[in-house]
């Protein structure tokens, strides 16, 4: 079958990637190794409650942001509802015996910072000042900059920590911005460029919002677009091989099925280390399969959804943190907010992240059948359970466990390696992949390249699609959209 | 000095050939990486990376960019190196 493009998974990154595509005339097709799209977005439904998976929360979907013009260029923004969280407190974080609030808009958000840390006012202005400026001048976050400034991007390497250390915040004070910030990308501190941090953690700030009906509702939109405007979306279709000249061209692509499909350009959304067994070996050369191997990755998370006739109040829209020591190993974990306001009856979700250095999916053993692996998981479960007591006691004996996923389930559903919950770590001391690799037609996107999360991952796929139509040009239409 | 000069020649040799498939032969310092030994522009970020792991440095975003930009030859590659050693 031959097509304009082919992109390879339907997450996020990819169905952006796609429907950008189609508006641009390409006939499209979307191979996805899961039975339907968006394994990690999507819902599932267990003794009559609604499970979140891959989408709890997000930033960028305020009507000012940069999102709101981007799903209006794409046709969704009429599709989608965001709710806002609770304006007061979006997160809820325990911290040393008391509990920080934070709230929604940057102003409010750095006051809240500026009464919980009083001496540290200076790192705390300088930090919001930093966020303010890189949201204010990054492109992809303010399509009001005209096209030619975008080699203003941030360069610098300084980490959260250093730039934090610099200014003299107190150590508390960096550990809950570093803690709350791995919660959201998996990546600590003393690792995380600030830029990037700023990035991430910005459009939180700014205003973070939930959807009714969780990831569905985004991949809904998504699928009814991309099908009205033509793309032809195979699910459980993994791509085996890649094929390419010996100009190293990107040429097509055979199924694990056997199926073979044809196109000009392709896009890679799936984790990039899986292209270690997919590339030709002998016209790539061992540099980038060495540099696939060389990459570190941010930890697999562990899901625990549990089902209760009545959720506190408190829990309606605000997520409660508990953010562990990573100098101790300790996970991080949290309770989502569930909305039970609505009709749907919607799972409690609990969510640790491994710290680095803390067991992973190689302690849950490799296949579900050994007896370790079950061990391991109720001992997990267990652990999640404890903790989420504590910070409910109100809960004990109200709530019965419907399902819970290891790194390994993730690794399963999404591909990604060893069910890392955000891909490949951004971080200063690796040089990261950029859409562009060393086989012309094929490009990257997704996580691993750009940025993890619901607004980073959208934007990469816009990102990698003007990498083949050029930026200028799909700079100026999605501006019209202002 | 004229020792740690061949060690950096003999490494970068070591990674042109191990992590790109270059003929050790054809690696003379005048050689051009992109007309003579067929690398082209792609290459360019697997080489830097894989010249940060052989050297164990870290090259810059910031201040080396326009330096790594204009290498053309193998000989370019050493100079840099030995700038680049010189400089921590
Ligand atoms: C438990 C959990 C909770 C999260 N919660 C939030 C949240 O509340 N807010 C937020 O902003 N972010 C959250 N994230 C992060 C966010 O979900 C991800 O960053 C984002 O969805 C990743 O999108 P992607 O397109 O990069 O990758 P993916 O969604 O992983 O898409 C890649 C696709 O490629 C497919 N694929 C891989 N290999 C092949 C192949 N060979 N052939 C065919 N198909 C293939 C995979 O099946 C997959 O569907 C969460 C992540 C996890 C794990």
């Amino acid at each position: 079958m031959k097509f304009d493009s082919i992109v390879i998974g339907s997450g996020l990154s990819g169905l952006t990637a796609a429907l950008i595509l189609l508006k641009n005339g390409h006939r499209v097709a979307i191979l996805e190794k899961d039975n339907k799209p968006g394994p990690l977005l999507r819902r599932f439904k267990r003794e009559g409650y609604w499970c979140d998976v891959g989408l709890h929360y997000t930033g960028g979907f305020s009507p000012t942001s940069s999102l709101h013009t981007l799903f209006r260029y794409l046709g969704l923004w009429e599709q989608i509802h965001p709710v806002p969280m609770d304006l007061k407190a979006f997160d809820s974080i325990l911290i040393g015996g008391k509990t920080f609030e934070i709230p929604s808009g940057l102003d409010s958000a750095r006051s809240a910072y500026l009464n919980f840390f009083p001496k540290s006012s200076v790192a705390i202005h300088a930090y919001f000042d930093f966020i303010e400026d890189t949201l204010e001048k990054t492109p992809y976050v303010n399509f009001d900059m005209a096209f030619d400034q975008f080699s203003t991007e941030f360069k610098s390497d300084e980490t959260l920590e250093a730039f934090l250390k610099k200014h003299n915040a107190e150590d508390e004070m960096i550990h809950l911005a570093g803690r709350h910030a791995f919660a959201l990308c998996g990546i600590e501190a003393h690792e995380i460029p600030l830029y990037y941090h700023a990035l991430i953690l910005g459009p939180f700030y700014r205003g973070a919002c939930t959807f009714n009906r969780g990831g569905d509702e985004i991949l809904d939109a998504f699928t009814a677009a991309l099908k009205s405007e033509g793309a032809e979306i195979f699910c459980s279709q993994q791509v085996d091989k890649i094929e390419l000249s010996d100009k190293r061209t990107f040429q097509g692509l055979t199924t694990v099925d056997g199926k073979r499909f044809e196109s000009g350009s392709c896009i890679f959304t799936g984790h990039p280390q899986l292209l270690n067994d997919m590339l030709p070996r002998g016209i790539v050369k061992p540099a980038f399969f060495n540099r696939l191997k060389g990459l570190t990755n941010t930890k697999a998370p562990f899901v625990v959804w549990l089902k209760a006739e009545t959720i506190p109040r408190r829990l309606r829209s605000t997520n409660y943190y508990r953010l562990g020591r990573w100098e101790k190993k300790e996970d991080m974990f949290a309770v989502m907010a569930c909305d039970s306001g609505h009709s749907d009856r919607k799972a409690l979700c609990l969510i640790s992240l491994a710290s680095d250095g803390c067991p992973g999916k190689d302690e849950y053993e490799n296949r579900t059948s050994n007896p370790a692996y079950y061990n391991c998981k109720n001992i997990q479960i267990k652990k999640s359970l404890a903790l989420f007591e504590k910070m409910f006691p109100e809960m004990k004996g109200e709530y019965s466990v419907i399902d819970a996923a290891t790194p390994h389930t993730f690794e399963r559903y999404t591909g990604t390696v060893n069910g890392s919950a955000y891909g490949v770590k951004h971080i200063s001391a690796q040089r990261g992949l950029t859409p562009i690799i060393s086989a012309r037609g094929l490009y990257l996107s997704g996580q691993s390249i750009h940025f993890p999360g619901i607004m980073g991952t959208i934007i990469s796929g816009f990102l990698t699609t003007s990498m083949i139509l050029g930026l200028e040009k799909l700079w100026d239409q999605v501006r019209q959209y202002q | 000095m004229e020792s740690s000069h061949n060690n950096v020649e003999e490494k970068v040799k070591i990674v042109l050939v191990d992590e790109f498939e270059l003929d050790e032969a054809e690696l003379s310092p005048d050689a051009t990486l992109y007309d003579d030994l067929g690398l082209d522009s792609l290459d360019s970020v697997d080489l830097v990376v894989a010249l940060e792991k052989a050297f164990n440095f870290k090259i810059s975003r910031e201040k080396d960019e326009e330096t790594i930009r204009a290498i053309r030859t193998i000989n370019d590659i050493y100079d840099f190196i030995n700038a680049k050693q010189a400089d921590i």
